[in-house]
C-alpha cells in the first residue's frame, strides 16, 4: 500500500510542472476570483434584497436566499461534472503512455514495485488530481456564497466528489488501453469516446423507446448495459447541489456500477501489463 | 518474465469480467424500471379463420360474357358480392368494415353499452320500425367513395311499409327502393346500397354484383383481412401523415406511393396496419427512412415533453419493410382507449350516485 501512495505521490510532484493542470488550477482560481468579487448579494432577513453580476441584476430579488440560490448550485455542479471530466481527459490522457515510456518503464521497474502496485498508484495519483481540483473548485464556490449568503452547503462539494468518481471511471479505461497502444491521443479518444457513450447509457431508457423493436433495440440495450450512466450521475449531482429530490438508492446503484466498471478496467490493465515485455 | 508472474496474471482477468458483471448489474438496479412490453398483433397478413370466412362469401359466379366463335369463355372463380360491388369511379377511398366483429370487439361492447345507456329506446323503435337490429343483424358496412354499402341479414326487413313506398325488380335478384327523394338498392335481402348518385348509381352497382359490368378489382377476397380493411387515397394519407408540420414527408408520400391499403385489428388492441406501395425506387427507400424518422423523433420529443401517452402510442408505431413499399404499424393500446372513453362514458356502476351521495 505504501508503494502505491509512493508512486501517486510521484504522479502528483509530475503533475505540478505540466502546464495544462497549472491552466487548470489558473482557471478555476480565476472564475472562484471573479464570483466573489463582482457578485453581490444583499441578504436581509433570509431573503435577498439585491442581486447583481458585473452590475447587472440577476432578477432574484426579494427571494428566500436558500430558494434562490438552487439554480445557482445546479448550475455550478454541471459545469464542474462536465468541464472537469473533459478538462480531465484532456490533462491527464498522456500519463499512462508516459508511464510506459522507453527508458522510464524500465527504471520503474526496476523498482522494489509490482507491476499493478505502479499501474494502481498512477491512476490513484490521477484521480488524487482530480479530487484536488473539484475541492479546490467545488469548495471555493460553496466558501465564497457561504459567506456572501450565510447559506451553508456541502451540495457542490458532493456534486465534485461523483464527477471525481466519474473521472476516475473513465480514466481507468483509459489508462487500460494505454497498455495496448502507448499513444495519448488514442487514450484521450478512448476517454471521450466511453464519456459520450456514458452521457448516453445515462438517457438509456429515453434512447430505447426511440428505437423499434429488434436486433438494433437488443444490442443497444446489450451493449450500454455495463457503461458508466454519467448522464445519470450529473443529474444527481445537480439535484444534490440545488437541494432538490434525488433517489439514494439509484444513485448507489450507479456509483456502485462505476467502482466496478473502474475496477473491471484496472484488473483488464493489470492482466495486460503483467503479460507485457519490455 | 517470470512463470510464475505470466500464470497469475489470469486472475486479473478473471476479475475483469466478474467486475463487468457487477458492473453490468449494478447499472441496471439504478436504472428506470423498464416499460412494461406488451406485443401487438398486427394485421399483416391472413389468418386461416379469415380465409375461411372469405371462402363463405364467395357465392355469386359472374354472367360469362358471349364467347367468340371457337373460343371458351373464360371461368370467374365465384366472388363475394359485396367485394365484386366496390369500385369508386372518382378513386376515393373504399373501406370495408367488418361492423359484426367490431361490435363484440372489447371495444365496440363498451362502446355499444355507452350509446345504449340513452339510445335503448331509440334503437328500440328503429328496430320495431324497420325490422332491422343494427347490432345483430348487419354484417359488414363499406363506404365507396360517396356509395355506401351495408350487407347483413335483412330477411325481416320491411322496406315497403313506409308511406308512398315505390319498388320495382331490378336484374336477377335487385330490387330499387323509393320513398320521396331517396332511393336504395337491396340486393338478395343480404345487401343495401345507398348512393348519392340516385337510381342510376344503384343500377350500376347492382349490374356490377350480377356481372353484367366488370369488377374494377378495388378489392379482392385476398385483401379482406382484418376488422376493417381497403385502400385509401395516397392523398389522403399525405394530407395525414405530412400535414403542415412536415410538408416534405407529404411530399416523399406523393411522390413514391402508388397505393395505400389499410387494415385494422380490434381484437384486442387497436393495431392499424398502412401498407404503403409504389415501385422499387430509391425515392421509396427515403420515405421509408423519413417515416422511420418521423416516428423516432416523435417518440423522443414525446418523451423530452413529458407527453407520456404520445411517447406510449408512438412506442408501439414502427415501419416493416416489405417487397415493393413499406408497411407503417401504428396501434392503440385497449387500456389508453378505456381510460378516454372512461373519462365520457364510465363504466357501468363507476361514477353514479350511491346511496350515501344521497341528500
Amino acid at each position: 500500500m505504501r508503494a502505491v501512495a509512493h508512486v501517486a505521490f510521484d504522479l502528483l510532484l509530475e503533475a505540478r510542472s505540466r502546464r495544462w493542470l497549472l491552466v487548470l488550477a489558473a482557471a478555476i482560481s480565476l472564475v472562484l476570483s471573479a464570483i466573489a468579487l463582482f457578485l453581490q448579494l444583499d441578504v436581509v432577513d433570509g431573503s435577498l434584497a439585491a442581486t447583481r453580476l458585473f452590475g447587472q441584476s440577476l432578477g432574484a430579488d426579494g427571494e428566500a436566499v436558500g430558494l434562490a440560490l438552487r439554480p445557482l448550485f445546479a448550475a455550478s455542479a454541471w459545469i464542474v461534472f462536465y468541464g472537469g471530466i473533459s478538462f480531465g481527459i484532456l490533462a491527464c490522457s498522456d500519463f499512462g503512455p508516459r508511464m510506459l515510456s522507453p527508458g522510464r518503464i524500465e527504471l520503474l521497474l526496476s523498482l522494489p514495485l509490482h507491476r499493478v502496485e505502479l499501474l494502481v498508484g498512477t491512476w490513484l495519483g490521477v484521480l488524487c488530481i482530480a479530487l484536488l481540483g473539484a475541492t479546490w473548485g467545488a469548495g471555493g464556490l460553496t466558501l465564497i456564497l457561504g459567506w456572501k449568503t450565510g447559506v451553508w452547503t456541502l451540495g457542490p462539494l458532493a456534486a465534485g466528489a461523483l464527477a471525481c468518481l466519474t473521472f476516475a471511471t473513465i480514466h481507468a479505461a483509459m489508462l487500460a488501453v494505454s497498455l495496448w497502444a502507448r499513444s495519448a491521443a488514442l487514450s484521450a479518444m478512448v476517454g471521450f469516446a466511453l464519456f459520450f457513450a456514458g452521457v448516453v447509457a445515462g438517457y438509456r431508457d429515453q434512447a430505447l423507446a426511440a428505437f423499434q423493436a429488434g436486433i438494433g433495440r437488443e444490442l443497444f440495450r446489450w451493449a450500454t448495459l455495463a457503461l458508466p450512466r454519467v448522464s445519470a450521475v450529473c443529474r444527481d449531482a445537480m439535484a444534490i447541489a440545488g437541494s432538490e429530490a434525488f433517489d439514494p438508492v439509484g444513485l448507489a446503484a450507479r456509483a456502485g456500477a462505476m467502482a466496478a466498471f473502474a475496477g473491471a478496467a484496472l484488473a483488464l490493465a493489470a492482466w495486460r501489463f503483467e503479460g507485457k515485455d519490455f | 518474465m517470470s512463470r510464475e508472474r505470466r500464470s497469475g496474471r489470469w486472475i486479473y482477468l478473471a476479475a475483469a469480467v466478474a467486475l463487468s458483471l457487477i458492473a453490468a448489474w449494478w447499472a441496471s438496479l439504478g436504472d428506470p424500471p423498464p416499460a412494461p412490453v406488451r406485443n401487438v398483433e398486427f394485421p399483416h397478413r391472413m389468418r386461416p379463420e379469415e380465409a375461411a370466412r372469405a371462402e363463405r362469401r364467395r357465392t355469386i359466379h359472374a354472367k360469362p360474357a358471349a364467347p367468340a366463335a371457337g373460343a371458351t369463355a373464360p371461368v370467374e372463380a365465384p366472388r363475394d358480392p359485396l367485394l365484386r360491388a366496390l369500385g369508386s369511379a372518382d378513386g376515393g377511398a373504399v373501406v370495408v368494415f367488418e361492423a359484426n366483429a367490431l361490435r363484440h370487439s372489447p371495444l365496440g361492447e363498451r362502446l355499444v353499452e355507452c350509446f345504449l345507456r340513452s339510445g335503448r329506446r331509440d334503437l328500440d323503435r328503429f328496430r320495431e320500425e324497420s325490422g332491422i337490429d343494427p347490432l345483430e343483424d348487419v354484417d359488414r358496412i363499406a363506404l365507396d367513395g360517396d356509395d355506401v354499402l351495408v350487407t347483413g341479414s335483412f330477411g325481416k326487413a320491411r322496406w315497403d311499409e313506409a308511406e308512398g313506398t315505390l319498388e320495382r325488380p331490378y336484374g336477377d335478384a335487385g330490387r330499387i327502393v323509393s320513398v320521396g327523394d331517396l332511393s336504395i338498392a337491396v340486393w338478395r335481402d343480404e345487401m343495401f346500397v345507398f348512393s348519392p348518385a340516385g337510381t342510376a348509381g344503384l343500377e350500376a352497382k347492382i349490374d356490377r354484383i350480377e356481372g353484367r359490368t366488370p369488377s374494377t378489382g378495388s378489392l379482392s377476397e385476398a385483401d379482406g383481412y382484418g376488422d376493417a380493411y381497403g385502400r385509401i387515397p395516397v392523398e389522403s394519407l399525405a394530407r395525414v401523415l405530412g400535414g403542415e408540420q412536415q410538408p416534405e414527408l407529404a411530399d416523399k408520400l406523393r411522390e413514391a406511393a402508388r397505393s395505400v391499403e389499410l387494415h385494422l385489428d380490434a381484437s384486442h388492441d387497436l393495431a392499424i396496419t398502412l401498407d404503403v406501395r409504389g415501385e422499387a425506387s430509391s425515392a421509396m427507400k427515403d420515405l421509408e427512412g423519413a417515416v422511420t424518422a418521423a416516428i423516432s423523433l416523435g417518440r423522443l420529443q414525446a418523451k423530452a415533453s413529458g407527453d407520456d401517452e404520445l411517447a406510449e402510442l408512438l412506442a408501439f408505431a414502427g415501419v416493416r419493410r416489405g417487397g415493393g413499399g413499406f408497411a407503417l404499424d401504428l396501434a392503440l393500446p385497449l387500456e389508453l382507449l378505456e381510460r378516454h372513453l372512461g373519462g365520457i362514458c364510465p363504466p357501468e356502476g363507476e361514477g353514479e350516485p350511491t346511496a350515501a351521495d344521497e341528500p
